[in-house]
């Protein structure tokens, strides 16, 4: 609504107000803040009762307090909800102008983004399954803990207690501590309340895991509007309507907790006290001497500084190169294992499928590994990746590394399979013939003539399936096996840069890739030679 | 003299690939020590007999009776049947990714006709014997044709079998490395053993074979000693293959 009503509003006053409004662009040299550009405002919306969906949008503490911060400067509101884990680097990189989501003030979220004055006092707590013997926070040492990824609780975790199993959101992470997945989730405690309440069988521990503050984060350069929200907040704590309003939001999830279902349902009204604030005439100057002290935006430093920075932040601070190297490690031990697996079943197959083919015995073996050839061969291998996790292991606790190579060696199977099948129908006949006229059965004939020579000229595609297979690995994470590519992404969630991890996953396998390449056209060219 | 019991006997041995007949009823009796050369006209049949001897084709009626025991049978061991009667290749079909010297001892060893240790020192003998001893760590494609044939042969001697099939031994050789592998195989049927050879070296034929097999049209057109068989031909078809090879 906010957005269309400010784009007319432009349109309709005609050339001359463009005229105008254009010098003043070029005076101001930049006028991204001015004139009715949209405060555009990002949040998750899951998190009451700071941010959540009601009839008609987006309410919580968040969107009313950046409500009353548009109308103070005069700026439609333009709200939008997002990932949790994509809020700061969206912010840190201008796509918005305020990230509202409830964000606890860290330092590693310091060094990405400016954050504001505190607004509110907040506390991650520990929610448990009724009868759990984890009584206190200190309890959770060695405990399977589940977190929101990218959270504070996560960061908090990680650091105090080891990793954490990092879920989508809040109410994965409860779910997860109700149905035994983990023992227990640390999650902010106004949603874990909301949460609790609505869900038998949690309970939240009395002692916080840590206190922290909440604040608004802003581009680093974004000096002049973090000021003017300073500003805002402090007159609102001086005239007691920041607490009124909170107040108002605690209130109405008091009320639903009680059982008023239309509580968070609706909006909750606000209106007089945006009306108070923006009556302050004290504030009022107060933002026009801000508009005017400060520019727009200041300059970024060079980008081989932020480069470095973000190097620094993503691999170093917290010794965060480590999750690449285990996950490398576990990539590379997936590969090599599943690749083991996968040539053993394939040559089992293959054997069994050539057998058929120039024996014509072994029917029903046969009739079997074809089926097994369709279903791996038509089916994604994420897919069978989840099913042999989620149906097959279903009702076990076990290893997901094993479970992964088990995947991967069974898909891996199958296209070894046909490249050995391929490699023995390629051998001239004779060769079989001669070992069967010298009194050798088919099944020696098959592995001491046939397979040594077929595996000799397959051998450079079996080194490419190994190369795929390397790269197939990379979808390991959908079962939270810490691989090289979810090891990448729990740094992207741990230091909200977009790029930097992502781009260090690709070069390492690249490297890896071009490594077994160099290697595997070395032993092609080797052969050649002595064929 | 009495005629000793065959080795193998052959009675109305039929083949056919889908609607063609290759052979029609076959009779025949190869008798131990002696060199039975199959000639004939190209396509004839005569090396689909040779592969059924072996049980490469395997026959569509007909029985083989090797020492009186059907090799037909339901039951009967191929395998065991098959390190009785050795066969060689037109194309040799030696195992080109292992050394001549494995080649030779792979069926020995493998089937424990021979200890690893003992087949090894047989095959030396046997190398030494034609001359290519320093040869047995080299691998099949860097030797000749004519080499390679002679291994081959020396391979099937290896298992010790009461006879070897020969099956066009010289056809994929160039001129002048026939010689040397007919020279072999003369030296082995003066040696005693039993071969069927099917081959076009006509000249060869008449001077090692004790006895000739004619086969035209899937059928035995003719038999007997060579000196009958090509001096006197009574068959005109004989008379007309023997006037175009000659």
């Amino acid at each position: 609504m906010g957005v269309s009503r400010g784009l007319f509003a432009g349109l309709r006053g005609g050339l001359p107000a463009l005229a105008a409004l254009l010098g003043l662009v070029a005076f101001a040299g930049c006028g991204r803040d001015e004139g009715p550009a949209p405060l555009r405002v990002i949040c998750e919306a899951t998190f009451p009762p700071y941010e959540y969906r009601v009839r008609g949008g987006i309410d919580g503490i968040d969107p009313a307090l950046c409500a009353i911060v548009a109308d103070c400067l005069g700026r439609p509101l333009e709200t939008q909800d997002m990932a949790f884990d994509a809020v700061i680097p969206a912010v840190a990189t201008g796509k918005a102008d305020i990230a509202a989501s409830g964000l606890t003030v860290t330092p590693e979220r310091a060094r990405q983004v400016r954050f504001s004055q505190p607004y509110m006092e907040a506390a991650q707590v520990a929610v448990v399954p009724l009868g759990s013997p984890i009584r206190a926070p200190a309890d959770l040492h060695g405990r399977r803990v589940g977190v929101q990824s990218g959270s504070t609780g996560d960061l908090f975790v990680t650091k105090t207690y080891g990793e954490p199993e990092r879920f989508q959101n809040v109410i994965f992470a409860a779910t997860a501590a109700l149905t035994g997945k983990v023992e227990a989730s640390v999650v902010d405690r106004q949603p874990a309340e909301v949460l609790v309440s609505r869900t038998p069988g949690l309970r939240i521990l009395p002692e916080p895991v840590t206190r922290e503050t909440y604040a608004f984060a802003f581009a680093k350069g974004n000096a002049r509007l973090c000021a003017q929200v300073d500003a805002i907040l402090a007159a609102m704590r001086r005239t007691g309507a920041l607490d009124a309003l909170i107040r108002r939001y605690l209130d109405a999830m008091a009320r639903q907790r009680d059982g008023d279902e239309a509580a968070l349902r609706d909006p909750v009204d606000t209106a007089d006290i945006r009306a108070q604030v923006l009556a302050d005439p004290g504030l009022r100057a107060e933002l026009a001497r801000l508009e005017a002290a400060l520019p727009a935006a200041e300059a970024r430093p060079p980008w081989w500084r932020r480069l470095a920075e973000t190097a620094r932040l993503n691999f170093l601070d917290g010794q965060r190169w480590r999750y690449l190297l285990d996950g490398f490690l576990v990539t590379l031990g997936v590969a090599a294992l599943a690749s083991l697996l996968g040539l053993l079943i394939g040559f089992a197959v293959a054997a069994v499928r050539a057998t058929h083919a120039l024996t014509g015995r072994l029917r029903a073996a046969d009739a079997l590994c074809r089926v097994y050839l369709t279903v791996i061969r038509g089916t994604p291998v994420v897919v069978q990746l989840l099913i042999i996790y989620f149906v097959i292991f279903g009702s076990q606790d076990v290893s997901k590394f094993l479970v992964a190579v088990v995947a991967f060696g069974l898909n891996s199977g199958a296209y070894v399979a046909e490249i050995v099948r391929g490699g023995i129908l390629a051998i001239d006949r004779g060769q079989t013939e001669a070992g069967r006229s010298l009194g050798l059965g088919h099944a020696r004939t098959l592995l001491w003539v046939v397979m040594p020579q077929a595996l000799r000229n397959v051998l450079p595609a079996l080194g490419n399936e190994f190369i795929v297979l390397l790269k197939e690995t990379s979808v390991a994470g959908y079962i939270a096996l810490m691989d090289l590519t979810k090891a990448g992404d729990i740094i992207r969630s741990q230091t909200y840069t977009a790029f930097m991890p992502l781009l260090a996953v690709a070069a390492i396998y690249l490297a890896v890739v071009s490594l077994f390449a160099w290697l595997l056209g070395k032993l092609e060219r080797r052969l050649k030679r002595d064929g | 003299m009495a005629d000793p019991q065959p080795l193998i006997q052959v009675r109305g041995l039929v083949k056919r690939f889908g609607p063609r007949t290759v052979l029609d009823g076959i009779d025949a009796d190869i008798r131990p020590g002696e060199a039975l050369f199959v000639i004939g006209p190209s396509g004839g049949g005569k090396s689909t007999f040779l592969r059924c001897l072996n049980l490469l084709e395997r026959p569509d009626a007909g029985t083989i009776r090797f020492r009186g025991h059907d090799v037909l049978a339901r039951g009967a061991d191929v395998n065991r049947y098959r390190r009785h009667v050795g066969m060689v290749f037109q194309h040799f079909n030696l195992f080109p990714h292992l050394t001549v010297l494995r080649n030779i001892t792979l069926a020995p060893t493998l089937t424990r006709r021979l200890t690893p240790r003992r087949a090894a020192a047989k095959a030396l003998t046997l190398l030494r014997r034609i001359g290519l001893a320093d040869k047995a760590r080299a691998y099949p494609p860097q030797l000749s044709g004519g080499q390679k044939q002679r291994i081959a042969i020396v391979r099937a001697l290896a298992m010790g079998p009461d006879a070897i099939l020969f099956d066009e031994p010289t056809s994929a050789l160039d001129p002048e490395m026939v010689g040397e592998v007919l020279a072999l195989m003369k030296e082995l049927a003066h040696g005693g053993l039993t071969m069927v050879v099917v081959t076009h070296e006509i000249a060869f034929a008449r001077e090692v074979a004790d006895r000739i097999l004619f086969i035209d049209g899937g059928r035995v057109a003719a038999e007997g000693p060579p000196s009958a068989f090509f001096d006197n031909p009574a068959n005109p078809r004989v008379r007309d293959f023997l006037s175009k090879v000659l």
